[in-house]
């Protein structure tokens, strides 16, 4: 029986090995929660030199405060103030009481209600992440709210309107979501294989420690191509995804950008969990479009028209019909 | 479903109970195992805090004898997950764990005189595994892979003794390979690519201690051998973050003489 309790106590050791070796450094202290998360942005956060920020002086002005910090609810606001400084969109910090978030630039306002009166064409039907319906003047409207339902009825949709004088595609107030849907979706209106992306990962704790940048070429697919004008309307609430959308888009021949600039976010996200269990997310690469322009502050349009919406009108479909008719 | 599975697993451990009385020294057999792993993460490119979890998975090995020796053919699989006890977003802290491995090893007795009470063996073992933690996360999923290819030098023990009035085999291992062939995730988790660092890795980057500790029983009359096996193995990989990992495995199976 000695000889089985060796045995046992054979594993019991190796699980306290386990223990020893991987331990635990979860902890509650302000200094080594603001520690974590500054050390962190430090070493992963892509845009430092693009905004211009120096991260070492912020450091003496916000740990300080740290130490007057006497409940999470006051730790967790000073650790907002100081994410605020990046001013960056997809900087987000989530505790079990709240998410602090930066809003970006919203814009001039943009209300989805005034297609509904101003430009009847029957009711919308929705397939997955696409709400679209026939406008007068045989044009097809296609409105995509967010990139994180699938948007692979595409095709369904294209045959639908396939012998319509032209498309518009509304992205506006679309703040992003998965970057797949994005890509399936401008693949879906492109010819032909082509560089339209170039993205650049953190490899270094260094500002400037980067990959070289991968490249990322469209990938057409579907039953034909659709070579009917397009327009895309998009606001500065088109953002994240919605901006490698535009990015995608814009790079084809029949496809005319028109409203505001979109609201950027170039880079993409990852996750970290601090050491208090709080959660941290905010991005450690950034992509530019084939020209090497970084979109992290958006993407330009072809055509910018002053944003207003005046008595329900909307003036950015009315100038998309205009473009269409035109061709 | 449950019961097509488990039941003929209890049968075994109830009759290798219960029958075993020898232990036949056969040339070649297969063994089918169930294993449930009890894991630790802790990958600081996600955070400094540990992550438990568990996975039950299946293995098969191929046993043979050779001249003065023996050698095995080791194939496992096991899907779980992740926690963290915490009283946080339950989306946020669990992570997805495939893992796979591969191993091959061979080891040769350092004794000469035949079938001694103890027997010691040095050997190698070149293993394979690809280990992928696809973290969910609120707006992009990607996963966190690690391959490994390693050769190693290994040591073997084997030693027969009674218990309970039955004759039983106590087999361990212990395996440090100290330099692999490995491929891991970029500093800034790129996915959309799938790229990832690929190198030599070497002590200092790597290190990685294997051990195996197996409590065998053999029912005579049917040729099935019924036994328990428990592992124990842990992985430190510093590339850019530190990775660490570690798994205790309890496996159940019985073995098939050819």
């Amino acid at each position: 029986m000695k000889k089985i309790y060796r045995y046992i106590a054979v594993c019991l050791f190796l699980w306290s090995c386990e223990q020893a070796l991987i331990d635990d450094e979860k902890t509650t202290d302000p200094q080594a929660v603001f520690d974590d998360l500054w050390q962190t942005i430090r070493d992963k956060y892509a845009f430092f030199t693009y905004r211009h920020i120096d991260w070492d002086a912020l450091r003496s002005i916000y740990r300080p405060q740290m130490q007057n910090a006497h409940a999470e609810k006051a730790e967790f606001e000073i650790l907002g103030r100081l994410l605020s400084e990046l001013q960056d969109g997809h900087v987000n910090l989530y505790s079990p009481f709240g998410t602090w978030e930066w809003v970006i630039d919203p814009g001039k306002g943009f209300n989805f209600g005034a297609i509904d009166r101003d430009y009847p064409g029957g009711s919308y039907q929705v397939s997955g992440g696409l709400m679209h319906k026939r406008l007068a003047d045989d044009i097809g409207y296609i409105y995509i709210h967010s990139f994180n339902k699938p948007v692979d009825g595409i095709e369904e949709v294209l045959q639908k309107y396939e012998k319509s004088k032209g498309l518009i595609l509304d992205v506006r107030d679309n703040g992003g979501g998965l970057i797949k849907n994005a890509k399936i979706l401008g693949d879906r209106f492109a010819k032909k294989r082509q560089l339209v992306l170039r993205q650049f990962y953190k490899n270094g704790p260094g500002y400037t420690d980067f990959t070289k940048g991968y490249e990322v070429y469209t990938k057409p697919w579907g039953r034909f191509y659709y070579d009917k004008p397009i327009v895309l309307l998009t606001n500065r609430r088109s953002y994240s995804a919605t901006s490698y959308f535009c990015v995608l888009m814009k790079a084809l021949p029949n496809v005319t950008m028109l409203g505001d600039s979109t609201g950027g976010g170039s880079g993409i996200p990852i996750d970290y969990i601090l050491v208090n269990g709080w959660r941290l997310r905010f991005p450690a690469s950034y992509t530019t479009d084939a020209e090497g322009l970084n979109f992290e502050s958006g993407v330009p349009p072809d055509i910018r028209i002053e944003p207003h919406i005046g008595a329900g009108v909307d003036p950015y479909l009315a100038e998309a019909k205009k473009i269409i008719l035109r061709r | 479903m449950k019961n097509k599975i488990f039941l003929p697993l209890i049968i075994n451990l109830l009759s290798g109970l219960c029958c075993c009385q020898s232990i036949s020294d056969k040339p070649a057999y297969i063994q089918l195992c169930a294993a449930e792993t009890m894991l630790t993460l802790k990958d600081q490119i996600i955070s400094k805090l540990r992550y438990k979890g568990s996975a039950p998975g299946i293995s098969m090995r191929f046993q043979k004898s050779a001249p003065n020796g023996f050698y095995f053919a080791d194939l496992h699989c096991e899907k779980g997950f992740y926690t963290r006890n915490s009283y946080f977003n339950p989306g946020a802290k669990r992570i997805d764990h495939l893992g796979f491995r591969a191993q091959l090893t061979y080891f040769k007795s350092l004794q000469s005189r035949k079938a001694p009470r103890w027997q010691l063996f040095v050997g190698g073992l070149i293993s394979g595994l690809v280990d992928d933690d696809e973290v969910l996360r609120f707006s992009n999923s990607r996963n966190i892979t690690y391959g490994i290819l390693d050769i190693a030098p290994a040591i073997a023990m084997r030693r027969a003794f009674r218990l309970f009035n039955r004759n039983w085999r106590f087999d361990s291992s212990l395996s440090i390979p100290v330099a692999a062939y490995a491929w891991t995730p970029q500093y800034g988790i790129p996915s959309f690519n799938g790229s990832c660092y690929k190198g030599f890795q070497t002590f200092g980057h790597y290190f990685r201690v294997l051990t195996r500790a197996v409590l065998h029983c053999e029912l005579p009359r049917s040729a099935n051998g019924f036994f328990l096996a428990y592992e124990w193995n842990y992985r430190q990989l510093k590339v850019k973050n530190k990775v660490q990992s570690a798994a205790q495995r309890c496996i159940i199976g019985w073995s098939i003489y050819l």
